[in-house]
């Protein structure tokens, strides 16, 4: 695997992004600003994720 | 995912858990360290205090209890296995707990749901009351969890 991989070890990332289920996939646009969030079975859907980032 | 372009994985922010055997059995290790240094830190300081409302829509206010009642909180899940063996003794000490104790059980509020917790309950019978948490109560009593109690 390369990509990178960061271990929130006090869970100040998971509280800062109000995360609650595993997995989630925070997808930010290029002013920042966080675009969609997609959770659960749902992260699992390629097809879709691709379709969100194609629309960026 | 393999796919994707990597510019535009730059935009991406994933928070993923692996479920690598090696990662999980050093997460365990690591783990066990990270509550030992949490308990240390809330032990003997002030309990938190807070108003939860429980599944049903009642009230409760956690400060209003403490020095009046002792109070016992079992943060949990429907997925956690070792919750789920214990949750037959937490319903009896439930039951069994005179006025001077207030029993309350706090789902974690991770990967779980209030549709899940009601049909446990049924399933169960339990009578307790039950809140779930939106991660506050969890981060005010300085708690992590992560799902590798089902593997």
């Amino acid at each position: 695997m390369t990509i990178p991989l960061t271990l929130d070890s006090s869970g100040q990332v998971f509280r800062a992004f109000r995360v609650n289920e595993v997995p989630t996939i925070l997808i930010a646009d290029a002013d920042g600003r966080v675009v969609r969030r997609i959770e659960g079975a749902a992260a699992q859907d390629g097809a879709a994720l691709r379709k969100v980032l194609d629309g960026l | 995912m393999n796919a994707l372009n990597p510019v535009k994985t730059l935009y991406c922010l994933a928070l993923f858990l692996l479920a690598l055997g090696g990662a999980a059995v050093r997460a365990e290790v690591s783990g066990e360290q990270r509550a030992q240094a949490a308990g240390r830190a809330i032990l003997g300081a002030p309990a938190p205090r807070a108003v939860i409302k429980t599944i049903d829509g009642d009230s409760i206010d956690l400060g209003g209890l403490y020095g009046k009642k002792a109070v016992y909180l079992k943060f949990w899940a429907t997925w956690c296995v070792p919750c789920r063996q214990q949750m037959p003794h937490f319903e009896h000490a439930y039951e069994a707990a005179g006025p001077e104790m207030a029993v309350i059980a706090i789902d974690v509020g991770f990967n779980d749901s209030i549709e899940a917790i009601r049909a446990y309950r049924k399933q169960l019978g339990l009578t307790m009351p039950i809140v779930f948490d939106d991660g506050s109560l969890g981060a005010a009593f300085r708690l992590r969890c992560t799902e590798l109690s089902t593997r």
